[in-house]
């Protein structure tokens, strides 16, 4: 019953090639980070995010979250980039919080053009824990996206709603 | 004349962000005071002078809109100008803010000349 709830709501929030295009969008201009896309914008590699990650939620209303994964040091290049420092300045805290704001604009960005009927809410992106991090509640396999710049991945699943 | 300014967001680092930005941006920076959310922006707006408000939308505890709601109807800051830095795009949103007082909405991504250009605008600065 759940699935099928979630195949109608996802329908319209199903738009790999759209949230690709955000990503890109958002990385190139607000972080200086160019993703590995060919010309027509299409993913030219993929990969795994490596254990060195970080775990962040962010909820569309109260029926399934977006699940980011990204390498630390995809994270650290993009706040030194952002904040104009060297990485070794970077704190835990800049780690996460970078992480947050990246889940916070690319799911922003995403739902203006993806429903712009204004459906979906968002709420405050969470830092998580890897083992609370569950398989059997990703929904959709097909929806998973590897995204990979400067041979560091980030990696969006949507998920079943945290509890 | 220095200008004192209120950073509001729940993330340390696009607090960061905007505090080098004002920085940078040509006007004279007095004191910059933070806050996490509306709710703690409002204790720093009562307890400092503040020249300009730059806030989020989505934050804990009390959001960008209930914020401005409560600036716009305190008899002392209420004239305090605000400009919006939000991810929350939509038009309904960005109508919203600026219906209840915002001077200015920003989307992010932003680039930082632009909030540059936003401060020297509001406070002056610039005629355009």
């Amino acid at each position: 019953m759940y699935l099928k709830s979630w195949g109608t709501q996802m329908r319209n929030l199903n738009n790999k090639e759209l949230i690709i295009q955000v990503i890109d969008e958002i990385m190139t201009d607000m972080f200086f980070i160019f993703p590995d896309l060919d010309d027509d914008g299409n993913q030219v590699t993929t990969g795994e995010p490596s254990l060195q990650s970080t775990h962040v939620g962010i909820h569309f209303n109260t029926d399934f979250y977006l699940h980011f994964q990204i390498d630390n040091q995809l994270l650290a290049e993009m706040a030194a980039n952002f904040m104009g420092i060297s990485p070794d300045e970077l704190t835990t805290e800049h780690i996460e919080s970078m992480a947050c704001e990246t889940a916070n604009i690319i799911g922003g960005n995403y739902l203006v053009r993806a429903d712009p009927g204004a459906t979906y809410k968002l709420s405050i992106p969470e830092v998580l824990l890897a083992d609370s991090i569950l398989e059997s509640d990703k929904i959709d396999e097909h929806w998973t996206i590897s995204f990979v710049a400067n041979g560091q991945v980030m990696a969006i699943s949507p998920y079943k709603r945290k509890a | 004349m220095a200008f004192n300014f209120l950073i509001v967001d729940d993330s340390p680092i696009m607090r960061k962000v905007i505090i080098k930005t004002v920085r940078m941006s040509g006007v004279d920076v007095g004191e910059i005071f933070e806050a996490n959310n509306g709710a703690e922006g409002l204790i720093e707006a009562r307890d400092n002078w503040i020249d300009l408000i730059l806030t989020d939308i989505n934050m804990p505890i009390m959001d960008g809109i209930t914020f401005i709601e409560h600036l716009k109807s305190d008899d002392v800051l209420s004239s305090i100008p605000i400009i919006v830095i939000s991810t929350e795009g939509r038009d309904d949103v960005v109508q919203r803010a600026l219906d209840i007082g915002a001077a200015d909405y920003i989307t992010k991504p932003f680039r930082p000349e632009e909030i540059g250009a936003d401060v020297l605008k509001i406070l002056g600065y610039t005629d355009a």
